[in-house]
């Protein structure tokens, strides 16, 4: 078991949505904690509130009622553009759909985000460059448009983007979700081996194989936490892992 | 049917801010457009409608009757061409008046109310019910330019006597009803009229002739052989007092101001009818572009491309048709202010109602042009699948290539990341750059024509009024003092004091023409020849370019003037221009008239007064010393500013509405462009955001952005304006014998403007990009 760090919080968390008149209550009353250098994974089924609870972790979209306390920082109430300030420089973002800009090439895509926390091109540069070689990027991709990238490869481009500012929190919307296997595997790999390097990852999944990188799952259902599983650190081909993780599942209901 | 109208209303719902700077545009545009047409169609024949109308002469002389002979009446009437001449009886003096807040001398007519006109019809205006004993009509341009009243005192000064009146009415006539030449007509009422032509003795006793002629063209040629004739056995003293003036020299001198006017107002119209048309297609594009998804929907659910074609063209001919419909009827609430602009400076009233033509012109040309922008645009629906439309089909983007690499190029994020927005967005910044240039073109226009009119008129009066000096002093003939011109120059106001007269005479042996005179023209201050030198030799002669170019002569030739009996041969060193009267001037030294006229001197003083002092304190001292040496005194700066009064009012509202307006384009288009934009990127945005731009940050990056190109716009546009306004202007006004403008365009004021395009975009740029908060990175997700 790692130090009990608790980097992220939220008590007594509520998102409701209006919808023409009719609210939709997705996260109803919910009280998590986040542990500093966990690989925490949500799941739940389609529409349980997963990417909803991200982001408002995050500090993305802002909660109905309740708090989060991010780092020992109370975030519920602060404005946008602070709350955009505390994103550059302590959180990572990978989405589902990647989103990168596609105006501009990958590296610039990179560089953009690491200019907002560090004023040093040349460090930037470096870092990039060292983070796309550790996810297997190559050279004459970092020049090319995200368009002119397979879905693989932008993904890992998009980590590579959520890791330049070194951020203390990486969050992770369903990554692999769009991605065949064998690209799939190979995202995970990168988000495994950055969570080995100290650095704590929120991913919200419905995906057995990528929840299994997780030492920590939590399941959520309908908007509240039903309950959750502890496992040790991933090591690839560990069999009483990987049951001790259905089981909980289809106790969920999965 | 239905559904296509539902369609359309639903695209209109969806884009409400949009439509509606889209409706603001077309609507200024029409209103413009409308008011553009009225002028260009209607204005300029208003004056020769007015002239046909009142059976006005084409050709007129008076003089007083110790000059006139009834062998002259005869003469005209029989004279070939001339088919209609009236004999009038009219009382005729130099005198002066107030004119808004200055005093005018001019020659005046005073016409006899029960004189029966059959030419030259006067049409009242307004007229009080009951006439006052000392009642006065008086001529439109006095209650339009001169803001006199029924029922005012209206004072006429003839030497030491002052004649009071009351303003009992005022009417419309062509030939003497204006303030811009040199003779001016009032009206009394039979007996008041008996009562001073008796009173004065034979002193004021005047004819005039007036004639109509078969070919106005030929009313100049016409009356100089009339003139010709009359002066053939006079001194010169005695032609000074002769007034002629035709057709065209009238037009000139009635229409000019007001046709400056109406061509800024053309010229602004065409600008803004150009600039909407641009936007017209940037927004149907751009509608069309960011529909694509819907559109694929709705060709998934069958709708036909027809249907959905059909649907675009009736949303933007739709409201095409509502605004420009609606700037059209504004343009009537508009046209008062035009008509009452117009006729301040002519004296003629503009009675222009609802002009059906320019008003179905304008609303179907912008109709027109919106429904073929629209066909064309919509097009491409056709080809569109539905399938490859879901998947937001046709990209609107195809990134090429990666302008300023953030990793290679210097400069903060922020900056780096503005420009790139900037260079990816070529067609739109075209399309800015071109509005922006025609835009700050017209605004340099006005500037110029506000500076050089209102500001400081030195070039305007160059042009206009000739040689230009604080007050003129006329001799008594009959005590004529060769030395006056010393005296007063040894006044210590006086900064210089030289003899300048304006002079008949003929060339090509039967066509007047005026001859400035004076001993050395290197002392005048108005130089008036654009190209060559005044003449300084007695054998030299400088022309009006106009005139040189109808005689096909140019500098080096000879021209031969002839004065009664006495002919001489010129050679022409230099072409000149001037406004005042007409195309038909020259210059001779005092030296050079001698050898046509040997009894020839000097009348005129004019006087140049140093810097702050009072041209009316002066002219006063001036009266009392030397008044008995004086025939007459003109106070050239009142006069000046009174004839550009009415002038000032109407450029300094031009200026201010034209920058307004160019004010609200910039807006406009902005407003369009950069809500597209945002609209259009929503995603970048939003990414951006979450990665960690603050909103200031994106916004600062949009409004950036469009700040290089308002610059390079607004420099294009400044130095069009700079080099080309005065050619222009030129070309504008070379009818009017003027060769070559010479308007004072400052480059600080272009500086200034251009900053201030550049500062107001940027601010506007910002302002509307503030929408950009409302994108927040998680509506990446929901959507
Ligand atoms: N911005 C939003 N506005 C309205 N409803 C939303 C919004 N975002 C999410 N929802 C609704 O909240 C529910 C949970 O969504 P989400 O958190 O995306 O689910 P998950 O990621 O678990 O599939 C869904 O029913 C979704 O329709
Ligand atoms: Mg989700």
């Amino acid at each position: 078991m790692l130090m009990s760090n608790v980097i992220l919080s939220t008590t007594k968390l509520c998102k409701t949505f209006s919808n023409g008149g009719t609210q939709q209550h997705v996260l109803k009353n919910l009280d998590l904690e986040i542990f500093d250098g966990d690989f925490t994974v949500i799941m739940g089924s389609s529409g349980a509130g997963k990417s909803t609870l991200l982001y408002a972790l995050s500090g993305m979209d802002k909660p109905t009622l309740g708090k989060i306390n991010f780092a020992g920082q109370e975030i519920s109430g602060m404005s946008n553009d602070k709350l955009a300030v505390l994103r550059r420089k302590n959180c990572g973002f990978v989405f589902q759909q990647v989103y990168l800009l596609d105006s501009m090439s990958v590296m610039d895509n990179v560089v953009a985000a690491g200019l907002l926390s560090n004023k040093n091109k040349k460090q930037i540069v470096q870092s990039a460059e060292k983070l796309f070689s550790m996810v297997e990027l190559k050279r004459n991709d970092w020049v090319k448009f995200p368009s002119q990238l397979s879905g693989g490869e932008a993904q890992r481009a998009g980590i590579v983007r959520a890791l330049i500012n070194n951020p203390k929190i990486v969050f992770a919307d369903e990554p692999t979700g769009a991605l065949n296997s064998m690209y799939g595997k190979a995202v995970l790999d990168v988000l495994t081996n950055v969570n080995m390097n100290g650095q704590s990852i929120v991913m919200v999944t419905h995906d057995l194989n990528s929840a299994r990188r997780g030492n920590r799952i939590i399941y959520l259902k309908d908007g509240v936490i039903c309950g959750e599983c502890k496992l040790g650190k991933y090591v690839s081909g560990d069999r009483d892992r990987h049951e001790k993780l259905r089981t909980f599942l289809a106790e969920m209901g999965w | 049917m239905r559904k296509i109208f539902m369609l359309a209303a639903a695209n209109i719902r969806k884009a409400k801010s949009q439509t509606v700077s889209f409706l603001l545009i077309i609507v200024i545009s029409s209103l413009l457009l409308n008011l553009g047409l009225v002028t260009m169609l209607n204005y300029s024949n208003n004056f020769d409608k007015k002239y046909t109308e009142l059976n006005s002469a084409h050709i007129w002389q008076v003089m007083n009757n110790s000059i006139y002979k009834d062998e002259y009446y005869n003469y005209v009437k029989n004279l070939k061409g001339v088919t209609e001449t009236e004999k009038r009886d009219v009382l005729y003096f130099k005198g002066s008046f107030t004119f808004g807040k200055s005093d005018i001398e001019q020659n005046i007519v005073l016409f006899d109310a029960d004189n029966k006109n059959k030419i030259s019809k006067v049409s009242y205006i307004d007229k009080l019910d009951k006439l006052p004993a000392d009642a006065i009509f008086l001529p439109y341009i006095m209650k339009a330019g001169g803001k006199l009243k029924l029922g005012e005192h209206f004072t006429i000064e003839r030497g030491k006597t002052k004649h009071v009146f009351t303003v009992a009415g005022f009417y419309e006539e062509m030939n003497t009803g204006t303030i811009n030449t040199q003779l001016i007509g009032f009206i009394l009422p039979h007996n008041e009229w008996m009562e001073l032509k008796e009173t004065t003795g034979d002193k004021l006793d005047g004819t005039m002739l007036l004639s109509r002629v078969n070919d106005k063209e030929q009313g100049k040629r016409i009356s100089s052989e009339i003139y010709n004739h009359i002066i053939a056995n006079l001194d010169v003293q005695q032609t000074a007092t002769i007034q002629e003036l035709d057709y065209e020299t009238l037009k000139l001198a009635r229409t000019t101001t007001a046709n400056m006017g109406t061509s800024v107002i053309i010229l602004f119209s065409l600008v803004i009818t150009l600039v909407s048309l641009i936007v017209i297609r940037f927004r149907i594009r751009n509608s069309i572009e960011t529909d694509i998804n819907n559109i694929g929907a709705l060709k998934a659910v069958g709708y036909t491309s027809k249907q959905l074609i059909k649907s675009f063209l009736v949303q933007f001919s739709g409201t095409a048709l509502l605004a420009s419909l609606f700037g059209g009827i504004l343009s009537l609430f508009a046209l008062p202010v035009l008509k009452e602009g117009y006729s301040a400076q002519t004296g003629i009233i503009w009675n222009q109602g609802f002009d059906a033509k320019s008003f179905i012109i304008s609303i179907a040309f912008i109709v027109l042009i919106t429904v073929l922008v629209s066909f064309q645009s919509a097009r491409k629906i056709k080809k569109l699948e539905p399938i490859t439309a879901l998947r937001n089909g046709i990209t609107t983007h195809s990134f090429k290539r990666n302008y300023l690499p953030l990793d290679k190029s210097k400069g903060s994020v922020n900056y780096l990341l503005s420009m790139k927005t900037m260079l990816h967005n070529t067609r739109q910044n075209i399309m800015i750059v071109v509005i922006i240039a025609a835009i700050c073109f017209i605004s340099v226009f006005a500037l110029v024509i506000y500076y050089n009119m209102v500001v400081n008129d030195k070039a305007f009066v160059d042009v206009i009024a000739g040689e230009y000096s604080n007050a003129s002093l006329m001799l008594d003939n009959d005590n004529y003092n060769s030395h006056l011109i010393e005296q007063i120059g040894e006044n210590s106001q006086v900064r210089k004091v030289i003899y300048y007269d304006s002079v008949s005479a003929l060339y090509n042996n039967n066509e007047t023409f005026n001859i400035y005179v004076t001993k050395d023209f290197s002392v005048t201050e108005n130089k008036k020849c654009y190209d060559g030198r005044d003449p300084i030799h007695d054998n030299e002669i400088a022309l009006n370019g106009y005139l040189a170019g109808n005689l096909k002569k140019k500098i080096g030739d000879t021209i031969t003037v002839r004065l009664g009996k006495k002919s001489s041969e010129y050679l022409i060193t230099g072409l000149m221009q001037t406004a005042n009267g007409s195309a038909y001037d020259s210059e001779l030294t005092a030296a050079g008239f001698k050898r046509i006229c040997s009894s020839y001197k000097p009348m005129n003083i004019f006087v140049y007064l140093k810097k702050g002092t009072n041209t009316k304190l002066f002219l006063k001292d001036i009266q009392n010393e030397y008044g008995n040496y004086i025939k007459s005194i003109q106070n050239s700066d009142e006069m000046k500013e009174s004839m550009l009064n009415v002038f000032v009012q109407i450029i300094t509202l031009t200026a201010y509405v034209i920058i307004l307006i160019t004010a609200a384009i910039i807006a406009l288009i902005l407003f369009l462009v950069i809500k597209t934009l945002v609209i259009r990127n929503r995603q970048e945005f939003g990414i951006k955001k979450a990665i960690g731009f603050t909103t200031r940050q994106l916004v600062f990056q949009l409004s950036l952005s469009f700040l290089p190109i308002a610059a390079l716009g607004s420099v294009i546009g400044g130095v069009i304006g700079y080099l080309g306004i005065n050619p222009l202007l030129t070309i504008m006004m070379r009818s009017m014998g003027i060769m070559k403008m010479n308007f004072i365009i400052q480059p600080v004021t272009l500086i200034i403007l251009c900053l201030a395009i550049c500062i107001f975009t940027y601010i506007v740029a910002s302002l509307v990009s503030l929408r950009i908060r409302k994108i927040s990175a998680v509506s990446l997700i929901s959507e």
